[in-house]
């Protein structure tokens, strides 16, 4: 699914905030990103869904060399991959049916096609009956499945959510983890950066542990060692 | 494709109507910077109208004396004819130009009298004439100067007054117009330029006040046109709604100015109406051409300035 091979992220002046990582990601896999802050996790994320490119090394995601894909092919990268973020970066004015088929739309699908995925996706998330709310009128944990929900409009083989509890008290955390178990086992590839040491070590899933842009540790059924 | 197109339609729209206040002064800039070159346009029909009418009325007269014979008038009229600067020569009586005289001067019964007394007298007021006409205004010095050196010359005298005094006309007319036309030229460019920056402004304010959007677009795989082109559509929505109402004034200018028209050209006014009609396409399609290439320049580099992909 994801091949990263000794790849490094520069910036200036004098920043490697990813250092000759190399990292193999299976399809289907649940893998958790940790590390303390400024360790580049996010880079690193940033790096699969082409928001920076490597100033070294290759990424392969699917079959797809990414490593100097072009701006125009960038849209059609992230038509496969979902993300999350720690700040859901909901759109405060429209709802939360209006958030979804918004990116539904700008993404170029037709009506027909929003009317018919967009019930079912909200079902996943558990939010079919608050659709007409406003992100005001929603609790953190409803707002990231929100946001999730909006993730899961192209059926994406990748997810990546970036501190997606990091705003949220554990219940509404623990709802949100066990959301993204439940698309996992949909054959979904997660990968989650998160600082959260009950998460990481409850989940009982591969972990990556990074420090200063290296990964210092890989473990197929890891706990959180920092 | 066309459900994009759809959608970029309708985002344009909503934009338009969420920044009402941006839209109508954005109009407004065009307005004015289009109707400085319809000025210009009209302008120039007029001064071009006015210089045609005066190069149409002018001619030299010459005027014979008594001691010329009818054959040496016929000789003349013959000679000057066959010259290749002159359009048409027509022979004026004593009669017809004491005819022309009153005609003329109908309203005054002082005058009138005393040429009634004069002809009690039986001496001629008026000397029998040729009228000249060049083909073209600036072939008169050399019809003056053949003229001047005819062999008949101590038989006629050279009424030149009325070649001056156009000559002088058209001078002067030329030369005002010439500044009102580079002041109108100036002013436009200046509306365009404030209609450029306006432009490049509301771009500018429009990527700002949808930051959000535009970063959830990216992120969501929104290609980079189908973010653009509202920005752009919607400056085009400006320029085409600008355009109407420019036709709207430019018509109702028209009528307006059409009675003022006649009476200043009498005979040989325009039609500012018809003149519109038949070359509408040319005159309303070219200012949209060019207020479009315009205000899509401008967009594109407000676009590549501030929306960063
Ligand atoms: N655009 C940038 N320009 C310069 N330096 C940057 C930029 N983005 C990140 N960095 C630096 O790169 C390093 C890694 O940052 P990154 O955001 O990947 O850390 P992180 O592991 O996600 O941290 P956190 O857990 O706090 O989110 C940091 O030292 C950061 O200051
Ligand atoms: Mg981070």
């Amino acid at each position: 699914m994801i091949k990263l091979n000794n790849i490094s992220k520069f910036y200036k002046p004098d920043v490697w905030a990813v250092n000759k990582v190399s990292l193999d990601i299976d399809p289907g896999e649940f893998v958790s990103i940790v590390g303390q802050s400024g360790t580049g996790k996010s880079t690193l994320a940033k790096l699969l869904f082409a928001e920076e490119r490597p100033t070294e090394g290759t990424i392969e995601i699917g079959g797809w060399d990414i490593t100097d894909i072009k701006q125009h092919e960038v849209p059609y990268l992230r038509r496969q991959i979902g993300f999350i973020f720690q700040d859901f970066k909901l759109l405060p004015k429209k709802n939360i049916y209006e958030n979804i088929s918004f990116a539904m739309q700008t993404s170029g699908m037709d009506d027909s096609q929003i009317k018919k995925v967009l019930p079912q996706i909200l079902k996943i998330v558990g939010l079919q009956h608050k659709a007409e709310r406003y992100p005001n009128q929603l609790s953190g944990g409803e707002q990231q499945r929100a946001a999730i929900a909006r993730s899961l409009v192209h059926q994406p083989k990748l997810l990546i959510a970036d501190e997606p509890t990091g705003n949220l008290d554990s219940i509404n955390s623990r709802e949100i983890i066990d959301l993204l178990l439940r698309i996992n086992h949909l054959n979904t590839t997660v990968i989650l950066v998160t600082h959260n040491r009950d998460i990481v070590n409850s989940l009982n899933k591969r972990v990556v542990t990074m420090e200063g842009g290296r990964i210092i540790s890989d473990q197929k059924r890891g706990r959180y060692i920092l | 494709m066309f459900v994009n197109f759809r959608r970029v339609f309708k985002f344009a729209a909503q934009d338009f109507g969420r920044n009402i206040w941006l839209s109508i002064v954005n109009i407004t800039i065009l307005i004015l910077a289009l109707l400085t070159i319809n000025f210009l346009i009209i302008f120039n029909l007029l001064t071009n109208n006015a210089i045609h009418v005066i190069k149409e009325k002018v001619d030299v007269s010459i005027y014979f004396k008594q001691t010329i014979t009818q054959e040496q008038i016929d000789d003349l009229k013959q000679k000057i004819s066959s010259s290749q600067y002159i359009k048409s020569v027509d022979y004026v009586s004593e009669e017809e130009s004491l005819e022309n005289f009153i005609t003329k001067h109908a309203q005054d019964e002082n005058l009138l009298n005393a040429i009634e007394e004069l002809k009690k007298d039986n001496s001629s007021v008026f000397l029998a004439s040729l009228k000249i006409k060049a083909k073209d205004i600036s072939m008169y010095e050399s019809i003056l100067k053949e003229l001047k050196e005819s062999q008949y010359v101590d038989l006629f005298e050279i009424d030149e007054n009325q070649f001056q005094d156009y000559t002088l006309m058209t001078q002067r007319l030329i030369n005002i117009s010439d500044k009102i036309r580079l002041f109108a030229y100036v002013l436009s460019g200046v509306f365009m330029l404030i209609a450029f920056m306006m432009v490049f402004n509301t771009i500018k304010i429009a990527i700002y006040t949808h930051r959000d959007e535009i970063a959830i677009m990216k992120l969501v795989g929104a290609t980079e046109n189908f973010i653009k082109a509202p920005f752009i559509l919607n400056i085009l929505f400006y320029n085409m709604i600008a355009l109407i109402l420019i036709i709207v004034i430019v018509y109702l200018g028209g009528i307006f100015l059409q009675p003022i028209m006649d009476k200043l050209f009498e005979g040989y006014t325009i039609n500012l109406i018809s003149y519109f009609n038949s070359n509408f396409i040319v005159i309303f399609f070219g200012q949209l051409l060019l207020s479009c290439v315009f205000s899509i320049i401008s967009s594109l580099i407000s676009i590549k300035r501030y929306l960063k992909f």
